[in-house]
Formats: structure tokens, C-alpha cells, sequence
């Protein structure tokens, strides 16, 4: 089975379940408190992943090591990058 | 070593991004669980909010994208040559 296969499986089996309680199609007769947590859970879920991915990417900026050799050759790159297509008529 | 600025912006979005999941997750998992005449309740905006407010940030930055990747390509349209 495909990685694509798994994860759309997974996603399902997921949402279905979610599904089953916020709308209450099973008629499980849940206290009215675990369905208020239910039903922003994909919202939730989507906003946790934006905050980890924030994190990370705040982490791995703060603790990458500077390279000045690397900086200096990056700002001649874009320079010319930048008169090269400006050359070529792209306007930024 | 990552010097100043980086790593003010670098731990900055880490601080942001702990505070935002904390307020986050006790709005949406925690205060349903506390009594409606709990003093807590008062730092949190009505439930709906927790959907509303995630939802219209996505459509901001979603039009912010468009909306630049359309100025710049309204900046480069280039008028069809007559044969």
C-alpha cells in the first residue's frame, strides 16, 4: 500500500469518527462537554501544526550557525541575479 | 553561533508560537471541562471564536498571497505581438 494510500485511510478513519461524534449520527448519547471538544478538533489540529511549524523554524533560525563566507557569495548571487533579470526586463 | 537579530526573531516566533498553542488549547480543550460561572471564562472570547478567528487569518493570508503573486504578474504582462 502507498504512503498516499495509508495516509488517506488514516485521514478517513479519523474523520469518520469525528463525524460520528459531532454530529451525533450514532446516537451515542455523549455529555454535551466532549462534544463541545470534538467539533473544533480539525480546526484545533490545524492550528497545533501551524504553532510546531512556527517553533521550528523560529528554533532552527535561532541556533543556525552563521556563515560569513556563504552570506557574502548569497548577496553577489542575488545581485546578479536581480540585474540579470531586470536585464531581461522583469520589474520587482 | 547565530548572532543578535537572528536569534531575537528566532526564539521571538518560538515565545509567539508556545504562547498562541497554550491560550489555544485551553480555550478549545479546557474550558469546556471548567463551571460557566468560573472566573477564568472572562479571559476568553465566546466558543464560536475558536473557529471564526483560525478560519478568517487563513483567508487573510490566503489573499495576501494572491494578491501579491497578481501584482507582480500584472506588473510583467507583456502585450501579444501582431504576426
Amino acid at each position: 500500500m502507498t504512503k498516499l494510500l495509508e495516509w488517506v485511510f488514516g485521514v478517513s478513519l479519523i474523520g469518520i469518527a469525528w463525524g460520528l461524534v459531532t454530529f451525533d449520527l450514532l446516537d451515542l448519547q455523549l455529555p454535551p462537554r466532549y462534544k463541545e471538544v470534538a467539533w473544533p478538533m480539525p480546526i484545533y489540529l490545524l492550528v497545533v501544526f501551524g504553532c510546531y511549524s512556527l517553533a521550528t523554524v523560529g528554533y532552527r533560525v535561532a541556533t543556525f550557525n552563521d556563515c560569513e563566507d556563504a552570506a557574502q557569495e548569497l548577496q553577489a548571487q542575488i545581485k546578479q541575479a536581480k540585474d540579470d533579470l531586470k536585464k531581461k526586463g522583469l520589474k520587482m | 553561533q547565530a548572532t543578535g537579530a537572528d536569534q531575537a526573531v528566532g526564539f521571538g516566533l518560538v515565545g509567539f508560537s508556545l504562547l498562541l498553542f497554550t491560550y489555544y488549547t485551553i480555550w478549545v480543550i479546557v474550558l469546556p471541562f471548567v463551571d460557566s460561572d468560573h472566573v477564568v471564562h472572562s479571559y476568553f472570547l465566546p466558543r464560536e471564536y475558536s473557529v471564526i478567528l483560525p478560519g478568517v487569518a487563513a483567508l487573510i493570508l490566503l489573499l495576501v498571497v494572491g494578491t501579491f503573486i497578481g501584482v507582480v504578474t500584472w506588473k510583467n504582462r507583456k502585450p501579444r505581438k501582431v504576426d
